[in-house]
């Protein structure tokens, strides 16, 4: 099933030394940094941020639903442009980032999907309406949760990865088509934040540029670990295959 | 057989979302608000010229206070099964490595 692994300079290393030198004081002043923007951002959004005049306390979603919408946004490019890069060099560290880009992505995309209806119960009086916005975005995530079934088991030969990067990268354009979706179809999505200038208000853009960052760094942090999850999953099938090649797995299951 | 079965699930996948763009594109062509049909757009001028009886119950409270604690209750959910996955696959990963590692080391010893 599992086609050989080549080992070469890409290789992965081990943990301690992965773990080492720059990348061993950044991953904790990461995490700070995550912590610290999700306790103030939490504390803006229930306590600071007013409520909205129509719709109520209910537009609260709102600071932490498009934040994860631009948390999808980051996983799945992330996903799709380094599989582009996979697809062109076959360098397994580009493999890796794209598995953790994908998961990451698919995991807000999810977010997205179930957030989103909630505020629409209130505000539209559905849960869900087959507005384009809503459509694309959820076309979007069935492509990368086609992408995660393929890499998910982590035994996937070269062809299943070639053929998930290909989905990956297809997905690029549908991401563009969810962001153009509601000045071209006009759908009843909200257009709140646009490059014109928003309709939100003075005092509710702390809450929401907090919450950005906070989401920023978050998704930042979750493609890192599961990249470095992906690499050392990279370095135990080399190391199979290694192992395979000296007779060592025999009745090993 | 699971190869085939996911491929299988690829394409379908892949077929949905150009069949879904396009349906999309039709459903948003053929939505033009029209006399008959009253939008959600323009609920002014529906309710300035019926008055419609209510159907279902008399009153209706969504809470929105309890939509929002479950959306931000969501969030927080997802996001820790996504870091259970990435600690569950790193768990069984770094048993493997240390196996395969031991194995090897024991190998080149022998």
């Amino acid at each position: 099933m599992t086609e050989p692994l080549p080992i070469r300079a890409s290789a992965p290393k081990p943990a301690a030394a992965a773990q080492g030198g720059t990348a061993g004081m950044l991953w904790p002043a990461l995490w700070g940094v995550t912590v610290l923007l999700m306790g103030i951002s939490l504390y803006e959004i229930f306590f600071v941020a007013p409520a909205e005049v129509q719709m109520g306390i209910v537009q609260k979603i709102f600071y932490f639903h498009v934040p994860s919408a631009y948390a999808m946004y980051v996983g799945f490019v992330t996903a799709g442009v380094a599989s582009g890069v996979y697809l062109a060099r076959r360098d397994e560290r580009w493999d890796a980032i794209a598995v953790a880009g994908a998961e990451v992505g698919l995991a807000f995309c999810i977010i997205v999907l179930t957030t989103g209806p909630l505020w629409a119960r209130k505000a539209w009086g559905v849960w869900w309406a087959w507005d384009p916005r809503l459509t694309t975005t959820l076309l979007a995530g069935m492509i990368y949760v086609a992408f995660v079934s393929l890499r998910g088991s982590g035994a996937a030969g070269q062809v299943e990865k070639r053929f998930a990067a290909g989905l990956a990268v297809l997905g690029l354009p549908v991401l563009v088509v969810i962001h153009y979706s509601v000045q071209r179809w006009r759908g009843q999505h909200p257009t709140v934040i646009t490059s014109r200038g928003g309709g939100l208000a003075a005092s509710m853009y702390p809450a929401f540029f907090l919450s950005l960052a906070a989401f920023t760094a978050l998704v930042a942090l979750l493609i890192w670990a599961r990249t470095r999850v992906e690499r050392q999953r990279q370095r135990v099938l080399a190391l199979e295959m290694l192992a395979t090649e000296r007779d060592l797995m025999e009745g090993d299951e | 057989m699971i190869r085939s079965w996911t491929l299988a699930l690829a394409f379908a996948m892949g077929l949905t979302m150009f069949s879904g763009v396009a349906a999309t594109h039709l459903v948003a062509a053929q939505d033009t608000p029209t006399a008959d049909a009253p939008t959600a757009a323009d609920p002014e001028s529906d309710r300035a010229q019926s008055f419609r009886a209510m159907t279902g119950p008399a009153t209706e409270d969504v809470p929105g206070g309890a939509l929002l604690i479950g959306a931000y209750a969501l969030v927080w959910l997802f996001v820790l099964l996504l870091i259970l996955r990435i600690g569950s696959v790193s768990r069984r990963v770094g048993i493997d490595l240390a196996r395969l590692e031991r194995s090897l080391a024991d190998h080149e010893e022998g």
